[in-house]
């Protein structure tokens, strides 16, 4: 017998359904191979609901506390181990536009003038009230005036 | 027929087919009374499908009993081509899905520690031999408790298929069929069901493990 026939065994093993011969075969194998032990180990912790038929009758009430005294460190049921928080999507999404938006608030105040308009107006140290000098500054270089052009 | 016989055969519902369509014909004229004796027939297998799901006895019991409602109410409606008992088993079988979904639990959560008779099973099934195990666990309560345990920590789609395909051995098109998925979906879920499932019970053999060398 192989680990696959072995495997697909395991529920008629569990339901006592397997021939004797079978059975017997199963279990060399388990005795065996360790990985199928271990995955039978893992069909045992659901085979009670996935493959029997009868449900256990709960204990009475103050048994387990008979058998298993109160005080025992096992008893302790520590709290179910909580997901931890995630944000929603939304939160995401919205984080992702922030940036964007500082970004280009960043991007838009590096390239303005540190100055407005009329601030620099209002100056007095400024060229703007200079109008041949703007000019220059707007137009080229001031050509000079040629004077032998008259004089003819 | 050869296909009502082959559905009957595959879903092994079959032993009651024809006397269940009797009755079905004898409510439909307005014996109700036949209804009661179709339910009674059904009910252990209706309640032990609902038992794979809810661990709680009287949840079982009310989504039977909201399942033979369900059939009741809309009996006019069934076809002879399938078998009542393989009909009324996709009506328990999305009413269980709809339970799942509504109590739906984080596919995380799995208990970190043990009741002692939780964890003396963990670490029966650690360290006992097969035979052993599979002796124990018919008289064990936590045994089933923890089960269902593990399987509360799948997600609902992915426990219809697991439990749909393990304990009623249905085949992925019969799946498909019942829950009105595709069967790439099936297969998808039940690949992802066994994924999840193996790494759960891996966590829990290793609590059981560290349990013991504590105690």
């Amino acid at each position: 017998m192989n680990c696959f026939e072995t495997r697909n065994e395991f529920a008629a093993l569990w339901r006592k359904t397997a021939t004797p011969d079978r059975r017997a075969e199963l279990l060399e194998h388990l005795r065996g191979c360790d990985k199928c032990d271990h995955a039978f180990r893992l069909f045992a912790l659901t085979a009670p609901v996935l493959h029997s038929d009868d449900v256990p009758a709960a204990p009475a009430s103050g048994s387990a506390c008979r058998e298993y005294p109160f005080d025992s460190p096992a008893r302790r049921v520590v709290p179910i181990a909580r997901r931890t928080a995630v944000a929603p999507r939304w939160m995401a999404v919205a984080a992702a536009a922030l940036l964007m938006l500082s970004g280009t608030a960043a991007y838009l105040s590096a390239r303005m003038p540190a100055e407005s308009l009329s601030d620099a107006l209002s100056s007095g140290d400024t060229d703007l009230n200079n109008n041949s000098a703007n000019q220059g500054d707007l137009f080229g270089p001031d050509q000079p005036a040629k004077v032998d052009d008259f004089a003819s | 027929m050869l296909g009502l016989s082959a559905a009957r055969k595959m879903t092994g519902w079959s032993l009651e087919a024809k006397a269940d369509e009797q009755l079905i014909a004898e409510v439909l004229e307005g014996n109700s009374a036949s209804f009661t004796e179709l339910a009674a027939r059904h009910r252990s297998r209706i309640e032990r499908l609902c038992r794979r799901f809810f661990r709680d006895d009287e949840t079982a019991r009310d989504l039977a009993q909201e399942s033979f409602l369900r059939a009741f109410a809309a009996l006019r409606d069934y076809r002879a081509e399938m078998p009542f008992g393989g009909w009324l088993r996709a009506i328990v079988i999305n009413l269980c899905y709809d339970e799942l979904r509504k109590r739906r639990r984080r596919p995380e959560e799995l208990i970190a520690d043990f009741s002692a008779p939780e964890a003396n099973w963990v670490q029966l099934v650690n360290d006992a031999t097969p035979e052993q195990i599979v002796g124990e666990a018919q008289e064990r309560r936590e045994a089933y408790d923890l089960a269902h345990q593990l399987l509360d920590s799948l997600r609902p789609e992915d426990r219809m298929v697991m439990v749909m395909k393990e304990t009623e051995d249905m085949s992925v098109s019969e799946i498909a069929q019942a829950l009105g998925w595709s069967e790439a979906k099936v297969k998808i879920r039940a690949f992802r069901a066994r994924q999840s499932l193996r790494k759960q019970a891996e966590r829990m053999l290793k609590l059981g493990a560290n349990a013991a060398v504590r105690s």
